[in-house]
């Protein structure tokens, strides 16, 4: 099919050499071609963040962002976090305070923090919520989910 | 592509900004921040994180939306958007851009390219207010976006210009309010009565977001909020001033 463009995504470290459509969005291709599938499709209008990934570590929800613009850029999904089965410090404090319930937001919010607490270390709780008003989650009531970023900021911060 | 985000000082003391600019890169701008405060509020109040990476500054004028925040703001601050064509280019004040709900000036072979604002004086100050249901990530109710120049030593309304969303089928100038202010102190009788006139020349309508009889009782709340608050802003402007 001649309408289809050849790119490099670079995901989680890796490179990978994909043909597709210009009009497919970055949550079709991590999904659909290179079978990522922790990212999650869900309203698929911006409004519910579980789509959620970072491209050059800025969130962005991928349900709106062509893939063809991540070309050449540092794609992170929510599988790219552990490291070698290690769970990162953000994922270990949403496990330990409850912030995950079904699951089925967990990536955009972990996603989210990361962004978070790589530009600002020690966030208030109110510069915490204004990070994830795009960030839906129906089970926790967001309680858990903030203290869980508080818990990771805590054991991030850089000491002394 | 490049040329079309980032801003760049223009030799009349103006700024020129890209229209591919991220909201997010606006909000990121010192000179932004500092002298065009009005527009980084009204930048900040759009959706959340995740879009304000993604949505543009030219995106959000040229979708002609009646909600849309960045155009009262730009229309307060005295913006004009440059729209270029193979035949050249041409500057159309943001006021004068919107035709009608989602449909714009720009003429099919137009790009919409820059956004230029002029230069601001050390006496003044602008502020945005809305009201919108769910703080975040929903559309504009109601906002009022107003920028004031004041006289240097008794305070009054110099120069005034206050635009709206939300009320009208485009974003829109409320000039008859502007007239309502200039020459006066900032007394709870001007504000009353410039809030009158912008409820005056608004058209609002009724939707399942807002009876027309609601987004009036906003206007007139949300003027005089702006207002005064724009004109404590450039009063310690200033008061700073050496």
């Amino acid at each position: 099919m001649k309408h289809l463009l050849p790119i490099s995504l670079h995901v989680n470290g890796e490179t990978h050499h994909v043909r597709i459509p210009p009009w497919r969005t970055l949550l079709e291709v991590l999904r659909e071609t290179l079978a990522l599938t922790e990212t999650k499709r869900s309203c698929q209008e911006g409004q519910c963040g579980r789509c959620t990934v970072l491209i050059d570590g800025k969130p962005i929800n991928s349900c709106l962002y062509l893939a063809i613009e991540a070309a050449g850029k540092d794609v992170q999904t929510i599988e790219g976090l552990a490291n070698s089965g290690v769970l990162d410090q953000i994922q270990k404090s949403f496990l330990e305070k409850g912030g995950v319930q079904c699951g089925f937001c967990t990536p955009g919010f972990v996603l989210a923090t990361k962004s978070l607490l790589s530009e600002n270390p020690s966030p208030s709780e109110d510069e915490i919520r204004a990070a994830m008003v795009g960030h839906l989650c129906r089970c926790t009531g967001y309680v858990q989910i903030v203290e869980a970023i508080q818990d990771a900021a805590g054991h991030l911060k850089p000491q002394g | 592509m490049s040329e079309l985000s980032g801003e760049r000082i223009l030799a009349d003391g103006g700024l020129a900004i890209g229209a591919m600019t991220t909201l997010q890169g606006l909000l990121s701008s010192p000179i932004v921040r500092k002298n065009y405060g009005v527009l980084a509020e009204a930048a900040a109040s759009i959706g959340g994180p995740e879009l304000r990476n993604v949505a543009t500054v030219g995106g959000n004028i040229a979708g002609a939306l009646p909600c849309a925040d960045l155009p009262p703001a730009l229309i307060s601050l005295g913006a004009t958007v440059g729209l270029k064509s193979s035949n050249g280019e041409r500057f159309v004040p943001v006021e004068d851009v919107f035709i009608q709900f989602g449909k714009t000036v720009a003429r099919p072979d137009e790009l919409l390219t820059t956004i230029r604002l002029p230069s601001v004086s050390s006496r003044s100050g602008g502020r945005y207010f809305k009201f919108h249901d769910r703080q975040s990530m929903d559309m504009t109710t109601v906002g009022v976006s107003a920028f004031v120049t004041l006289d240097k030593t008794n305070h009054v309304f110099r120069d005034v210009k206050i635009a709206l969303s939300g009320s009208a089928p485009v974003p829109m100038r409320a000039k008859k309010a502007e007239a309502a202010l200039r020459g006066r102190s900032c007394t709870d009788d001007a504000l009353e009565e410039a809030a009158l006139a912008v409820c005056e020349e608004a058209d609002p309508r009724t939707s399942w977001r807002a009876s027309r009889e609601f987004r009036f009782e906003l206007l007139r709340s949300l003027t005089k909020r702006s207002v005064r608050s724009a004109h404590q802003k450039a009063s310690l402007a200033i008061g700073d001033a050496p």
